[in-house]
């Protein structure tokens, strides 16, 4: 064998030897892109200022849609979401945003919902605005809720049955993950940092 | 007063001893409630109900000091909607116990009043009898003899 195609099958060698250490320690394949949800919106923030999807983009986004009357998931979902915001680095809490998105227009005016977010951190961002603008973001992110019947004499403690999914999005705004109300705290700050 | 009706007078009070005592079976542990925004007009309670006694109990009305109005709610998943759905009775078995947990049975508070803050104490109580009617708006709930109350500490999950 002369030396050269001695160094040629050394170097090819090394490079097939490194793609393949390479698959080894990719942790997870990426994340896929949903394309079914998401999508154009035009809502309210909690400073009253419009709020689109061009201001998703840049920072990863981790959203919930609920209700502030909502005592049990909602505020549990919004805590434990929060909180692994929290145990991010510092620089990396930068780039990701926590949005709460309510289905209650009604009760969660923007300043309503700056005073109850400020409680969970000071920038949560909250969205609301007309009956019809949150409806059609929530039907572009497969949202399905549904104001209940209030007991007689008790309207204004009317109560929503509702879809309680977490979403990750990218820095493109796009979908990229959906988790259960309950999801596994480790598993969503992995999947947080494959996007970062 | 006659041998008759001071026997059924004497009938009744020892009923009703009999009932404090079934009451007392019942014995709240754990009780928590969730730390919410002070601008809240809804938290939930969360508690385990021991029944020590031999006999199975009905929870049938909770209430709390700081809540005007209290519940007893379970999750139900339809269609891949969520739904608090009020449970008007809550059986405790004999020598068993109900566990009310995020997620689950819950009970739920109304139009709090105050929004208490994290590291208060918060009455809430059980009974296993439904009030008779329900209080005027602002009227404070008159105690039971059926009831059974405990101290709840307000606090993040
Ligand atoms: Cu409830």
């Amino acid at each position: 064998m002369n030396v050269a195609v001695g160094r040629i099958t050394a170097i090819f060698t090394l490079f097939a030897l490194s793609l393949m250490l390479a698959a080894c320690s990719e942790p997870r394949p990426e994340l896929p892109i949903n394309t079914r949800l998401g999508g154009d919106f035009s809502m309210v923030d909690q400073d009253s200022k419009p709020f689109g999807p061009a201001d998703l983009q840049g920072k990863l986004s981790l959203m919930f849609f609920g209700f502030t009357q909502c005592p049990d998931i909602c505020p549990a979902t919004l805590a434990r979401t929060v909180g692994v915001w929290k145990e991010l680095t510092e620089p990396h809490r930068e780039q990701v945003q926590v949005v709460f998105v309510s289905f209650d227009p009604q009760r969660d005016t923007p300043a309503y919902l700056k005073e109850y977010l400020a409680f969970f951190d000071p920038t949560v961002i909250g969205l609301t605005g007309s009956a019809e603008q949150v409806a059609s973001m929530a039907r572009s992110y497969g949202v399905v809720y549904l104001q209940e019947d209030a007991q007689p004499g008790r309207e204004q403690d009317y109560l929503f049955s509702h879809s309680d999914f977490v979403y990750l999005l990218d820095r493109q705004g796009r979908v990229r993950k959906l988790f259960k109300s309950d999801f596994d705290g480790e598993e969503l700050i992995n999947d947080i940092r494959s996007l970062l | 007063m006659t041998f008759v009706a001071c026997f059924k007078r004497a009938l009744v009070a020892v009923a009703l001893i009999f009932a404090q005592q079934a009451y007392a079976e019942l014995v709240i542990e754990d009780a928590w409630v969730r730390a919410v925004p002070p601008n809240s007009r809804t938290t939930a309670a969360y508690f385990t109900v021991r029944n020590t006694g031999a006999e199975e109990q009905t929870i049938a009305a909770v209430r709390s000091d700081s809540a005007r109005e209290a519940e007893i709610h379970d999750w139900v998943e339809t269609a891949g909607r969520k739904t608090m759905v009020r449970q008007d009775q809550v059986v405790v078995p004999a020598g068993g116990q109900v566990v009310l947990q995020s997620g689950g049975l819950h009970m739920m508070m109304f139009r709090l009043d105050p929004v208490p803050s994290p590291g208060d104490k918060v009455l809430i109580c059980v009974d296993t009898e439904a009030p008779a009617e329900a209080p005027a708006e602002g009227e404070p709930v008159a105690e039971s003899a059926t009831e059974v109350c405990a101290e709840a500490t307000v606090r993040n999950p």
